[in-house]
Parts: C-alpha cells; structure tokens; sequence
C-alpha cells in the first residue's frame, strides 16, 4: 500500500513538472523594473547596431535568478501604424556581437533583435555589462520606431519555464539612446 | 520476527526500485529535452550548451547528440548540414583554420565565437564565409571599435583583438566532412543544428524553432 502511494506521488510529480510548461503562459508585467531587469541601463536601437550597455544587477535581484535562468534585452521594429515589421526591412540580417555578459548570445528573428544572456545566476552585482549587436542597414532601410522589452524565460527539468517581460518603450526612436 | 524483518526487506527494495525507474525515466525524457525551451511564441534550441544537462542525463545527452551526427554520415553523406564544434582549448585563428581544411573540404563557416581566455563574455564573428579566419576576426572588430563611443567597451575591443582564443565555429558542410572534423582530437562536442524533438514540436504547434548556437568555453568560464 505504501509503495503504491510513493509510485503515485512520483508519477504526479512527473506529470505536474512536464504540464508546467504547458499550463503557463508568457506573463506582461507593468513597467518597473522588475527583479529580472537591470536596475539600470542604457539602450538604443542604431544604424549600425543594437545595444545595451551600462547595465547592472543587485545582489539581491541576482540570487534570484536560478541557474536555469536566462534574459533578454529584446528590440521590436514596428511602422507608423504600429504594426510590427521584420526587422530585415531595416538590417540586412544577424550580426556579430561582443559582451561581457555571461553565455552571450544574439537573435534576429521575424519580428525582433535581441542581445542576451544565458547565465543570469553568474552575473556580478553593481558589474556594468554590456552587449552590442552590430548591424549592417539595408540600403533604403524601413521606416521604423521601437518597443523596447525586458524579457525572463527559464529552463526548467524537461521543458521550458513561464516567461515574464516588461516593456520599457514603445516608441523608442532609431539612434537615440534611453535610459533607465 | 523473521516474516517482519522479510517484510521490511521488501518494501525497502521496492521503493529504491521504484526511484530507480522513476530516475531513469526522468533522465531519458529530460535528455530528449535538453536545451529545447518552448515559449509562447517559438521554439528555442540552445545548439552546443551543455548547462542544461545533469549528472543524470549528460551522457545519454551526449550519446543522442553523436548518434544524432553519426546518423546523418551514414545516411546522407553528400547532404549538407550546420553544425556547431566546440574546442577542448583554446585555439588560435590559424589552428582553427587547419582544423577545419579550408576550401579543401567546402566548409562554409557561419560564427566563430572568441574570448579572452579566464574571462567572463565573448564576441561572436559573423564570417561571410568567404575570407580566412584571422581576417574575419580582425575585420569584425574593427568595425566595433570604429563603431564604440564608449571609451572603455571601445578599450575592450583593442584587448580582444590581441589576446582572443577561438573556442568554438559553425559552418555548414556534407555530413561526411563532419563527420571527419568530429573526430579531431582539439574537439570536445559536436552538435548539429537540428534537433528533432524541436522540429516535431514546430510540425504540432506551428511555432518556428529558433536554433541559438550557444559553446562552453573550454576554461569553465561563462
């Protein structure tokens, strides 16, 4: 009797962790920032790049994060009618970047240029980061404004984790840095 | 007393049995899943990245990722595939160059992903496919320093550009050249650029599957 309730509670627990994935969803958080973001930074979408840089993290926002963790500093394009566009409207695709962000990586994808990290739990408090994508502008670029957004997604056992992001901007103009 | 201490026995073997089963369960899904993230929007695939693995599943990770290549040799040897290796040490351009035989063997080189060994943070080269390794590397980061405003992430550049490490590059080649590459001694994984449980995945929901080539560098160092 006994063992066939450890055999159920192992079985829940397996079913549970596999459905985690499947029950949450990508979460909008309300500007902040959050514990996810760094509580200051200085962000642009440029001619010849993407970046962040001047970016730091607390010690306490940093035990947060587990070592499953990863974020993303995330540039979406969109035209005056506030569509999104592809950003190879404006850029002629992926570019190289350098960081001081632990497990950097970059994307280009359909509707967004991301500069990131993989290794959240390995950032350094009050460690200024940065990452910059450089980019090549196509020759008669589109036309375009930015949301800028703080994004989180995890890891976790066999699949992935809820994400939460929060938007920064949603109007950010080409060649002009913000700050927060 | 005998009959009680039997019983006993048996409960004790069951459950470590059962925890067994559930353990070999679980690292044989997990390893099926390792660095797949499903977001809401598209599938993410962390190419080379063995962070995600466990002490449980790493091995049976790696083995599916080497069948994953030895399949594809075997099968299709004249197809083309991309794939992501990643040194053991830290090479410099010319060893990486070798390595890789050039024009020799068609292999078209997509990122090298260099750092300056024992340090945190790398730079990724987009290479044209065209030039020589040195080049690209060179060529690249001139235009990140000529592009920096910042004086002390523009001094970050000069650093990289003399005392950089190549630990890792994607290229695209038939699945024969790969499989050759592979076997070098200076090469510690080899991950494609596919990875099925994705693609499955994108074929059910429609998402698009996003492969992100992500290396460990061979110092420990993030």
């Amino acid at each position: 009797m006994k063992n066939k309730k450890i055999l159920l509670l192992v079985f829940i627990l397996l079913i549970g962790i596999t459905l985690s994935g499947a029950i949450f969803a990508a979460e909008e958080q309300t500007w902040g920032p959050h514990w996810y973001t760094p509580y200051t930074a200085t962000v642009s979408a440029n001619s010849d790049s993407v970046k962040g840089s001047s970016m730091k993290w607390t010690s306490e926002q940093i035990s947060l994060f587990d070592s499953n963790d990863y974020w993303e500093l995330e540039f979406r394009p969109k035209n005056s009618s506030g569509s999104l566009i592809n950003p190879n409207t404006i850029w002629v695709g992926k570019g190289s970047i350098s960081s001081n962000l632990p497990s950097a990586y970059r994307e280009f994808d359909e509707n967004d240029v991301t500069v990131a990290t993989k290794k959240c739990n390995a950032l350094q408090a009050e460690k200024s980061y940065y990452a910059t994508q450089t980019l090549t502008e196509v020759s008669n670029p589109a036309s375009a404004t930015f949301i800028i957004e703080s994004e989180m997604g995890s890891y976790f056992l066999i699949d992935g984790f809820p994400e939460y992001y929060e938007v920064f901007m949603t109007n950010a103009v080409k060649n002009t840095s913000y700050s927060w | 007393m005998k009959a009680k201490v039997k019983k006993a026995t048996i409960s004790v073997l069951s459950t470590v049995l059962i925890i067994m089963i559930a353990l070999a369960a679980y690292s044989s899904i997990s390893a099926a899943s390792v660095n797949v993230v499903h977001e809401q929007e598209e599938i993410k695939v962390f190419v080379g990245n063995l962070d995600n693995t466990n002490i449980l599943n790493r091995q049976l990770f790696l083995d599916k990722r080497k069948a994953v290549i030895e399949n594809f040799g075997r099968e299709n040897p004249e197809g083309l595939s991309k794939v992501l290796i990643t040194f053991n040490r830290f090479l410099t351009a010319d060893e990486a160059e070798k390595l890789l035989g050039g024009n020799e063997k068609n292999v078209v080189i997509d990122e090298i992903f260099i750092s300056i060994p024992n340090e945190i943070g790398r730079s990724i080269i987009v290479s044209s496919g065209q030039g020589n390794i040195r080049d690209e590397i060179e060529q690249e980061l001139n235009i990140m320093i000529k592009n920096e405003n910042d004086a002390e992430i523009k001094a970050e550049h000069e650093r990289m550009k003399t005392e950089y490490g190549v630990f890792a590059v994607s290229f695209e080649a038939d699945n024969k050249t790969i499989s050759e590459i592979s076997k070098s001694k200076d090469i510690r994984f080899t991950d494609m650029f596919y990875y099925p449980e994705a693609e499955e995945k994108s074929n059910k929901t429609g998402k698009k599957v996003s492969y992100i080539a992500l290396p460990q560098k061979p110092d420990g160092t993030y």
